[in-house]
């Protein structure tokens, strides 16, 4: 069952390309140069790749690197840090946050109420051409919970279909996974949208104690949102900061680079010790994840209309 | 008996017969024996699309004077995506190319390359001068020809004062292998090699499309000769021997033609003058007219050093194929493999030009067979490169050339084959993943039909 209530959307194609629409276009930023998609690109699991921090206007640098987009509509909780709980207002934050878009919502629906593109595509969804935030809100929430990721091999394997033949060195990862890092990467989401200190040291310069900005209690500090594995071949930079750019060497940090200190996760206080051929095998488990039909299907792409 | 006899002995004269070609305009072409066929990338997949298209070359043909190559024009490696709104494709060409087997020297007025095909690689894909059909129109102060603006004075085979450079202008609708179709005739305006081997790679399309073009520029060794113009003599790639009786070396071949230091252009745009397309697929674009825009920007200056072109591109040297000497063209680059202009063939042909894309073979003709062709696997002029080793996820195997397909196998320790590829005839790599091995010593073995040669590759992940 998904987290978030489903009926309260409309459901219906024009609010899906509406929010398709505004999701790509560089009008939800200040200057109109930066979009949703931006920094969460298609092709790489609606995220982006070839930096560690994310990347806002002006050459701004955020403080962490953006998340992968999918099946957002079973979690509990939004950004690294969870600081937003409700999908409807997720995108508030890279909105009007000054190291992403610098907008706000007043100016947004300002500007979209000027267009005449908007105006009617918000009169095809909600029959009334008045821009909103309300709408504007929901018709993004309408186009990102239909990403969602479930024909990778793996997916294929565990309903039994064709193309979901597991080798035995993906069996093998797979019971490699179930043993060690399926706790928190809990399957069939890959999460269990909890937040945990997974032993990272804590860069001097970014600060980041996570969780504990939200919170402020003490017992949340170092915590951060266990992200999808789903489509993690892809998604490289790792870690809330991108810190690793390749999944052997976020294995290498479970295997033997755990920092310890109060917080960190009960799981993860005995390093995982596997051998080289369970680290092989394991990363051969997780190129399982991918899921093609996900990443280049032509209904979450660039709208190519008007 | 006796006719068998008289089948082989007839075989065995017209196999000595064909043995005894050795003009290159007959011998070089890539023919495809093994059945290639086309592929293409579209927009936003990865993937290629496989295509029911022969590669390559088809048959080549024979008379007293000519050389007919039959060519769908399509080639090995793969074709696409074309970024730039061009919804064009690479298509079958069904393309019989007739050259000349002694091509000769123009002595009269010198002809101006033209638009459209004016050579052929010898993948049999087209090769086109330094033009897109775009120009400058004075009278209408605004650029003429081309996809949305309105056609120039005169049509498009007429001469305008500026005309626009293809290269910097169409750089965004390049594939990997830096080509593009024209109403589906694929095509090269330059160096035939893929944009991330350039020193400083100028088009990203390589990271999500990524192709491998006819040939890798091999600094140490004089080019491959990679096609022919229609005047019938040789192009080859970049580099060759510095001097011209072939002793000296091998040296990057060098553009007689450089920018001119001007400001305004007679009866043209001013020098980054700014123009705003107002139509087509392109519509809303800005144009910088900067220096380089148009290919009369460009102003030929003679030099005697024999590693500087003429003023057609090319010069009268010996190369690997001609001992005794040649005119022959070049894929001009510079210093960081980027396309140098004039880039192949012109502005003006070196020669007569009496070859062209005909409808038939006429009269007698003798089919040349590079299959029966004894050959001479050489692994050592394969320039094999086998990067990066010790590897992790994958080892990419790179060729500079390739005449004949070349299976690569991989084998661990205990013997068993754990991996095969090919690199494709015209084609110049096959990327092997090796993301499932377990680190240790593999063997990569590499063979043709006759000759295996065994590299160590490392797994260290």
């Amino acid at each position: 069952m998904p987290h978030y209530d489903l009926s309260k959307l409309s459901m219906s194609e024009n609010e899906f390309q509406l929010g398709r629409q505004l999701f790509y276009d560089p009008i939800l930023s200040r200057d109109q140069s930066i979009s949703c998609a931006s920094c969460h690109l298609q092709a790489t699991g609606f995220t982006h790749v070839d930096h560690d921090l994310s990347h806002g206007i002006e050459g701004r640098i955020g403080k962490r690197n953006s998340m992968a987009l999918m099946n957002l509509a079973w979690n509990t909780s939004f950004m690294w840090d969870g600081g937003v709980n409700h999908i409807e207002l997720q995108a508030l934050a890279p909105i009007s946050s000054e190291d992403e878009m610098g907008s706000s919502l007043k100016e947004v629906v300002t500007k979209l109420n000027a267009s005449k593109k908007y105006k009617t595509l918000f009169y095809n969804s909600y029959k009334d051409s008045l821009v909103t935030g309300q709408k504007t809100l929901l018709a993004l929430t309408q186009f990102v919970v239909m990403l969602n990721s479930y024909n990778s091999k793996y997916d294929k394997y565990i309903r039994n279909e064709k193309g979901g033949e597991f080798t035995m060195q993906e069996k093998n990862g797979l019971a490699i996974f179930k043993n060690n890092c399926a706790s928190c990467h809990t399957e069939p989401l890959f999460t269990n949208n909890e937040f945990h200190n997974n032993g990272l040291t804590l860069d001097p310069y970014l600060k980041d104690f996570g969780r504990m900005l939200i919170t402020n209690k003490s017992e949340d500090s170092l915590k951060f949102k266990v992200p999808t594995l789903r489509n993690i071949q892809f998604t490289p930079p790792y870690m809330h900061d991108g810190r690793f750019e390749t999944l052997k060497a976020v294995i290498t940090h479970y295997n033997s680079g755990i920092t310890h200190n109060i917080t960190l996760a009960e799981d993860l206080k005995n390093n995982l010790e596997l051998t080289h051929k369970e680290e092989v095998d394991l990363l051969v488990f997780l190129r399982t994840l991918t899921d093609k039909e996900f990443l280049f299907n032509n209904r979450f792409s660039y709208p190519h209309i008007n | 008996m006796k006719k068998q006899l008289f089948t082989l002995i007839t075989f065995v004269s017209l196999t000595a017969l064909s043995m005894a070609q050795s003009n290159p305009v007959i011998t070089e072409w890539l023919q495809n024996h093994s059945g290639i066929t086309g592929r293409h990338y579209v927009e936003g997949n990865s993937t290629p699309i496989g295509d029911n298209v022969l590669a390559n070359v088809q048959s080549v043909d024979y008379s007293n004077n000519w050389v007919y190559v039959s060519a769908t024009g399509i080639p090995s490696y793969i074709t696409g995506p074309f970024s730039d709104n061009n919804p064009s494709l690479a298509e079958n060409q069904n393309a019989i190319y007739k050259l000349p087997l002694n091509p000769t020297q123009n002595t009269g007025n010198t002809s101006a390359t033209f638009g459209g095909t004016i050579g052929v690689f010898i993948n049999g894909v087209s090769l086109f001068d330094y033009r897109d059909g775009v120009a400058w129109n004075n009278g209408t102060d605004a650029l003429c020809g081309g996809p949305g603006n309105p056609p120039c004075p005169g049509g498009p085979q007429a001469t305008q004062n500026w005309n626009r450079d293809a290269i910097p202008a169409e750089m965004g609708g390049f594939d990997c292998a830096k080509a593009h179709p024209a109403m589906g005739n694929y095509h090269h305006h330059q160096n035939p090699s893929a944009f991330d081997l350039d020193l400083i790679v100028v088009s990203d399309i390589c990271d999500s499309y990524p192709a491998d073009g006819l040939y890798v520029i091999d600094t140490n060794a004089h080019s491959p000769l990679i096609g022919f113009a229609y005047d019938g003599f040789p192009i080859y790639g970049a580099y060759a021997y510095a001097n011209l009786n072939g002793s000296g070396g091998i040296v990057r071949m060098k553009s007689g033609y450089s920018l001119r230091t001007i400001t305004t252009r007679a009866n043209g745009p001013d020098v980054g003058q700014i123009f705003t397309i107002t139509n087509g697929p392109n519509q809303g674009n800005q144009e910088i007219m900067d220096l380089g825009y148009f290919r009369e920007d460009y102003e030929f200056i003679a030099n005697s050093s024999s590693e500087y072109l003429d003023s057609h591109n090319g010069r009268f040297a010996v190369t690997p194929e001609y001992p005794s000497g040649t005119y022959a063209y070049y894929t001009t680059v510079d210093e960081n493999h980027n396309s140098a202009y004039p880039y192949a063939v012109g502005p003006t042909f070196y020669g007569n030009v009496v070859g062209s894309s005909v409808n038939n073979i006429n009269g007698s003709t003798t089919n040349y067979d590079s299959s029966l062709a004894v050959n001479e696997f050489d692994a050592n002029s394969l320039n094999l490169v086998i990067y990066p080793n010790p590897s992790q996820d994958f080892i990419a195997i790179q060729s500079n050339l390739l005449a004949n397909n070349l299976k690569l196998e991989l084998v661990n320790e205990l013997g068993q084959i754990v991996l095969e590829s090919t690199i494709l005839q015209g084609s110049t790599l096959s990327v092997m993943e090796t993301h499932t091995f377990y680190n240790g010593l593999y063997l990569l073995k590499v063979s043709d039909d006759k000759n295996t040669k065994t590299y160590k590759v490392i797994i260290n992940k």
